[in-house]
């Protein structure tokens, strides 16, 4: 089976990580969104003021700044943003990488890298849940590392070689 | 049709074929589906339940105190009404969901029920279509029967579908029991043997329905695209004549599956022991069709 044709699950395991990838890279542009979003908001807050807008405009704006900024910190101020797009790029470059190499068949590209993902993804959850609190959505976030360690070491073990 | 039946190669082309199905990308595909269409389900209604808790402890409340509070707002007439509109069942039924039986439970099985068919029919579509094309299927007619490989092949799909099934079960409910601790462990199993039930006896007919469809084609992507067709077109159609004329066509959606589907999670036992029988009609009917259309057609 090792050298031979690509199974359907392979693939499809391929395309999964396509996808995780592809979310993992709009998060990188969300996070960044999140970072810039209270500062985007005062500068308009500010020009509402220059402009002479009524009161309960700038109070509204007000609020929404205030809202933001509490966003913000709920996912651990600016250094948890940081840490954020850091842990979205490098899921980003692994799940496209490994994606590759599962449609490859390659043992160190496909293998090696999705395992690297499968433990990053798991601790980066358990880690995640540690730091806020163990909720439900952690249990989803695990689901894919989980499936793609237990996969790529038994199902298709034998057609990750070449 | 029935000649030649073995129960040993059945058995055996089914436990092969739940193996093989990881390895095609349809399997894979349904395992991963149920799981997270599952959890995401779940998720919509846990986690506004884990976020009262938490603001109760906050604000000095016990987890017993949270739990009455929960349980206050989930058995109310908004919710029972909601409950009611959705599914269109009658009082007495929405309340036996939501108030003699766990109601967060009850819930997520509701919308499962809703999901299923769909999820389902990802992981059933292609039981015969793919070897049928690739001429795979050539080389078992040399070892049994026709009818063996084609019950085989139902067969590993159900165990497929009900090894998922539970799979998303015990997460849900271990869940459920030990972080949350809403309810006894009697209550939890009770609704979750109950849940499990329902949902692996709505899953029967649409197995059967694609295992049918899969014989009719000798492509794996036209028999998915062909499922999903028949298995939401008429639900799309019924709801939007429904919407449009205001017509009571209950009895037309009594014709499919899907229009017994909330009574697999009846309070009344002889209405839910009716819809296992009709699922398992259904389940039948199907069966026959397409185990007759693959007996007869060109491999």
């Amino acid at each position: 089976m090792s050298e031979g044709k690509r199974p359907g699950g392979l693939t499809a395991l391929a395309v999964i990580n396509f996808v995780y990838g592809g979310f993992s890279v709009l998060g990188i542009f969300g996070l960044i969104f999140l970072l810039n979003a209270p500062s985007i908001l005062g500068g308009l807050r500010d020009k509402l003021v220059e402009d002479g807008a009524e009161q309960a405009q700038i109070e509204k704006m007000d609020s929404d700044i205030a809202k933001m900024e509490q966003s913000v910190e709920d996912v651990g101020g600016h250094t948890g943003i940081y840490i954020g797009i850091g842990a979205s790029i490098l899921f980003a470059v692994i799940l496209i990488t490994s994606g590759v190499g599962y449609l490859k068949q390659r043992r160190g590209m496909g293998r090696k890298v999705g395992n690297i993902y499968g433990v990053l993804g798991v601790i980066y959850n358990l880690g995640f849940a540690l730091m806020t609190t163990f909720q439900f959505g952690v249990l989803i976030g695990l689901l894919y590392p989980v499936l793609t360690l237990v996969l790529i070491n038994t199902t298709f073990k034998d057609d990750l070689v070449r | 049709m029935f000649s030649g039946l073995n129960l040993r190669h059945i058995r055996l082309v089914g436990s092969y074929w739940m193996r093989f199905s990881l390895r095609t990308g349809g399997g894979l595909m349904a395992i991963f589906l149920v799981l997270f269409s599952g959890l995401m389900v779940a998720h919509l209604f846990i986690t506004p339940v884990e976020g009262l808790i938490d603001r109760a402890s906050m604000d000095g409340h016990t987890q017993g105190e949270a739990a009455d509070d929960i349980a206050r707002v989930a058995e109310s007439e908004a919710i029972v009404n909601a409950v009611k509109w959705i599914t269109g069942q009658d009082q007495a039924e929405v309340e036996y969901l939501l108030r003699e039986q766990p109601a967060l439970l009850s819930v997520i099985w509701l919308m499962l029920l809703l999901l299923f068919p769909f999820v389902t029919s990802i992981g059933s579509f292609n039981q015969t279509a793919g070897d049928i094309g690739n001429r795979g299927l050539r080389y078992l007619l040399l070892r049994t029967e026709r009818s063996n490989i084609y019950l085989g092949r139902t067969l590993g799909t159900l165990y497929f579908s009900t090894a998922s099934l539970i799979l998303l079960m015990i997460l849900v409910l271990l869940y459920v029991g030990l972080k949350l601790n809403l309810y006894s462990f009697g209550a939890l199993m009770g609704s979750g043997v109950q849940g499990f039930l329902a949902l692996l006896f709505l899953s029967l007919p649409y197995i059967t329905l694609c295992g049918w469809v899969s014989s009719l084609f000798d492509s794996a992507f036209a028999s998915l695209a062909i499922c999903l067709v028949l298995v939401g077109a008429p639900i799309i159609a019924i709801s939007a004549i429904d919407a449009n004329t205001h017509a009571d066509l209950e009895w037309l959606e009594r014709l499919l599956p899907w229009g017994w589907k909330y009574e697999l999670l009846s309070g009344d036992i002889g209405t839910r022991l009716t819809a296992y029988a009709v699922m398992l009609g259904f389940t039948l009917l199907f069966l026959l069709l397409g185990m007759r259309h693959f007996n007869r057609r060109d491999l």
